[in-house]
């Protein structure tokens, strides 16, 4: 699974970076960086959902 | 104010206009902000223009908006106000850029039926008819009056006489004619803004179509002397004529107008005697009464547009959708065109006698903005085998039937301690007298 | 003959007079009328002020997130509108709309108010609650209003933006009349554009300077930010620090106030559990700011036609979203008229956009979702919740100074600004 971040919608709520560090972390002027590509792990796929779950951007979304 | 205009060549007083101002009155959007401090809008708030003081007296409320923001941005309303003169005339005749909507729109039953009554057919029968029987219908609700010695002017004759004109018209059953009168009435006023007078109108709506159907299939077959056969003869494309066409044509009418302006002309006339005298002395001088009422104290106070997409005008761009308020009643009393804006003069000699087209001025004058709301007829006198258009149709009528009426009422006045006044049923809605009482 | 008033429908059913928004009644108490439209007139279409509203939860939120739909300005982005010639503030992010330049300017700050960023500001904003404090501690009573919450935020943003200290007090009165000129119109405009004059006046030195050696703050970060390879014009920058002052500073400020009086007169039974439990400042102002938030209105314009329910908005029509109405509906919180912090259907964490979370709670609508989301929404809530905290820490006993109170209520209609009490008087021991 790959976790992909809409730069066209983030606004840098920064929610993703904060709350996920695992998976995310504060890039260049703010928006996140995934630091994970191949999502597979179970755990990290749940920081993943939560992550989609809070972005009030609705900007980051789960593909095969 | 008083001042006296600028006498011109062939005897016509030209408004004298006050002094150009030092700075030109509009800006375009480039100018800097802070620039437009002064156009803040400190003498008016918006929420006067949806009060009850606007809804009875607007004139004083427009006057400032004519007079400090003739562009103004109505953020509670969500509306500009456009307020002068030429200004108000400029979007009347820019079909590129402003739109009217029909009152199904206002509706939002635009399936509901189609408009036929710009349809030559009809223009013709109702002008032809019209003369025909404007004078006995006069003359018959002013011999009521006559023989009670009192009676109301604005119910009992403006009211009546476009409902009388109307039935006789549609060949209206005697039996039917005060139900189809009421429900006319609410169909017109359910275009309002109140959603009490929009669901009664839609209702109404629905019982003129009750009513209409089994005519319109009666009169299909045996086809008569009336508007409703005409309009069966007419063959559009879109498929033959239905009852909803004919309930929406009957919408569509400029009901204010005739009822309104008679109403107003009367309430003018026995409010201020020596014009009355004057009016009453000549049938011409009646109709430039007419006219000058239309001026001072049009029915139809305000017009709606609608802009057709993003437009700048008048120094400030207009959204796409933006709905633009043409104040009439500003702009008739704008002093830059009308002497003494204020002033009723029956035989005001800087007002134009002639059918208003657009904005060229007949005669180099200014015409009152009223119905038809200074927009060309789409159906003018010429070439002269065309009817009449509804704009002379209708002053023809009005100054007929005002004739009659002041001709049998020669000793007419206000009846004792009657104190009527102008004011509109709802803000927005017609502009005019509902209470008239006299003595005769 | 002539009527003066339409005749009232007490069920609020079929012929709710658009008159009613105009009226005290509604700036008071608002929520009969949300009611009203919830059940009977979920897209009403207000033709006495031109302009469509949506009332329950899923409508607002759906068009909190249709972007394309639903735009927030009025004029097209790529219009020939000079920006900000309409606008109290001057050219600001609210007013581009859905367009790139609104994500280029919002993007410029938006990191500075959440995360890390925020955490670093955490110690100022407790030093000057404290400061704030010292000044009526010793009284035994205070106004929370003009001695408490108008005074903490509007000095949090200003050290936030590296303003002097000591131009505190002026910035106070500023923003009040920059607030107050986002209504329509009347005098309140006019002592608008005076404030952002004054304001543009005293600003403009320090913008040049900054932007020539920028320092530390937020100012000068507004003045060097470069986004596709230029900086901002002097005008932006100012429109920006106007918007900044204003929205930082009053909604924050209505916020604080608004969560002290329901806690002393709403629900006084709960402040025991807030005072004995710190934490729970959280749960107070996300109830508060789904039970009667800040803002209650927002504005939108239909990008295109739209159909909702069983009806068309046309398109570009102005539709009112009442975020304040759809807190209220039955469809998305039980027992909605109830303020209570430990609400268990209310997303609590301090996440706070809108919409269902996948525990099936629902986030309040009082900072929406999408492209408008608040950008200070951490910032309020952590800025709010400190500020509070020190107060109920320093003080015994607090209570209501007086037993009646007129409520939370919505400024004049004239004037802009946001629902809030207008005094607050409590009393406390030390």
């Amino acid at each position: 699974m790959k976790v992909v971040i809409d730069r066209e919608k983030c606004f840098m709520s920064g929610e993703c970076y904060y709350n996920h560090p695992e998976l995310f972390k504060m890039g260049e002027e703010g928006y996140p960086e995934i630091l994970i590509e191949d999502v597979t792990d179970e755990e990290h796929l749940r920081h993943a959902r939560e992550a989609i779950e809070v972005c009030p951007a609705v900007a980051i979304s789960l593909t095969e | 104010m008083t001042e006296p205009g600028i006498e011109g060549r062939n005897g016509v007083v030209i408004a004298r206009r006050p002094p150009r101002e030092t700075t030109p009155r509009y800006r375009t959007y480039e100018v800097h902000q802070r620039e437009r401090v002064g156009e803040s809008t400190e003498k008016i708030k918006p929420i006067q223009l949806l009060s009850d003081d606007y809804r009875r007296n607007p004139y004083p409320l427009l006057e400032i908006l004519r007079e400090h923001y003739p562009f103004y941005r109505d953020w509670l309303g969500n509306r500009y106000w456009l307020t002068p003169y030429n200004d108000v005339t400029s979007v009347f005749v820019d079909d590129a850029n402003f739109e009217t909507r029909p009152k199904t729109w206002f509706y939002g039953l635009e399936g509901f039926g189609r408009n036929l009554g710009d349809e030559l057919s009809v223009l013709e029968f109702e002008a032809g008819h019209t003369d025909n029987l404007v004078e006995g219908l006069a003359a018959s609700l002013a011999d009521r009056l006559a023989s009670r010695g009192e009676g109301d002017i604005a119910t009992e004759f403006a009211a009546q006489l476009p409902l009388d004109l109307l039935c006789e018209m549609y060949a209206i059953a005697q039996e039917d004619r005060d139900l189809f009168c009421k429900r006319y009435w609410r169909a017109q006023r359910g275009t309002s803004w109140r959603p009490d007078l929009q669901n009664d109108g839609r209702q109404a709506l629905d019982e003129l179509l009750g009513y209409f159907e089994p005519l319109v299939e009666e009169r299909r077959s045996h086809p008569g002397e009336d508007l409703v056969s005409v309009m069966l003869q007419h063959q559009p494309d879109e498929g033959p004529v239905t009852a909803g066409d004919v309930v929406v044509t009957l919408l569509e009418r400029d009901h204010e107008t005739l009822h309104g302006a008679l109403a107003n002309l009367w309430y003018l006339l026995l409010t201020h005697p020596e014009e009355f005298e004057k009016a009453r002395s000549d049938g011409r001088l009646m109709k430039l009464g007419y006219l000058e009422t239309l001026r001072h104290s049009t029915p139809a106070i305000s017009a709606l547009r609608f802009a057709r997409h993003e437009v700048e005008r008048f120094g400030k761009l207009i959204p796409e959708g933006a709905l633009v308020v043409c104040s009439a009643g500003a702009a008739n009393r704008d002093p830059r065109v009308f002497n003494d804006p204020d002033r009723f003069v029956v035989d005001r000699r800087d007002l134009c006698q002639r059918e208003p087209r657009g904005q060229y001025r007949a005669d180099g004058l200014a015409t009152g903005i009223a119905f038809g709301l200074g927009k060309p007829s789409s159906h003018p006198a010429i070439p002269e085998d065309r009817p009449r258009s509804k704009y002379a149709l209708t002053r023809d009528t009005a100054v007929t039937a005002s004739w009659v009426l002041s001709e049998t009422l020669q000793n007419m006045s206000l009846a004792p301690g009657a104190e009527p006044e102008l004011a509109a049923l709802t803000v927005g809605e017609m502009h005019t007298c509902w209470s008239l009482p006299v003595r005769c | 003959m002539a009527e003066a008033a339409a005749p009232s429908d007490e069920r609020g059913g079929r012929d709710l007079d658009p008159r009613v928004f105009d009226s005290p009644e509604f700036q008071r108490d608002p929520f009969p009328i949300y009611k009203a439209l919830r059940d009977h007139h979920p897209v009403y279409h207000d033709r006495f002020h031109n302009r469509w509203i949506l009332s329950r939860y899923w409508d607002v939120d759906g068009a909190f997130q249709d972007n394309e739909s639903f735009d927030r300005a009025m004029y097209k982005p790529d219009g020939p509108y000079k920006f900000g010639t309409n606008h109290v503030f001057g050219p600001n992010i609210l007013e581009y709309g859905n367009s790139d330049e609104h994500r280029r300017l919002r993007n410029i700050v938006a990191g500075q108010f959440v995360g890390q960023k925020l955490n670093d500001f955490l110690p100022m904003i407790d030093q000057i609650s404290h400061e704030v404090i010292d000044r009526f501690i010793d009284d035994g009573e205070v106004e929370i209003v003009s001695q408490f919450s108008s005074q903490v935020p509007i000095r949090v943003i200003s050290n936030m933006l590296g303003l002097p200290r000591e131009d505190e007090n002026t910035f106070v009165g500023w923003y009040q009349d920059l607030i107050a000129g986002l209504g329509f119109g009347g005098e309140y405009f006019a002592r608008g554009l005076k404030a952002r004059n004054d304001m543009w006046d005293y600003i403009d030195p320090m913008i040049e300077e900054r932007s020539k050696n920028p320092g530390e703050d937020l100012l000068s970060r507004i003045c060097v930010a470069e986004l596709n390879g230029s900086r901002m014009t002097p005008e932006e920058i100012k429109g920006f620090v106007a918007l900044l002052l204003a929205a930082g500073g009053d909604t924050t400020d209505k916020a604080i106030a608004n969560m002290w009086y329901h806690l002393m007169y709403t629900r006084p039974d709960q402040y025991p559990d807030v005072r004995d439990n710190p934490n729970l400042w959280e749960n107070v102002f996300t109830e508060m700011m789904r039970y009667d938030p800040v803002v209650h209105a927002q504005f939108r314009f239909t990008t295109r036609e739209v159909q909702i329910h069983d009806k068309v908005i046309p398109e570009r029509a102005g539709v009112i979203l009442y975020l304040g109405a759809g807190n209220r509906d039955e469809r998305a919180f039980n027992d909605p008229d109830t303020f209570d912090i430990h609400r268990e259907d209310l997303h609590m964490r301090r996440e706070n956009r809108s919409g269902r979370y996948k525990d099936g709670k629902n986030g309040h609508l009082g900072f929406g979702i999408g492209q408008h989301f608040c950008m200070g929404y951490a910032m309020a809530r952590q800025e709010s919740a400190i500020a509070c905290r020190m107060l109920a820490e320093r003080v015994k006993n607090i209570r209501p100074k007086f037993t009646e109170h007129d409520g939370v209520t919505a400024p004049n209609i004239d004037s802009g600004g946001f629902r809030a009490p207008s005094e607050l008087w409590l009393e406390f021991d030390r």
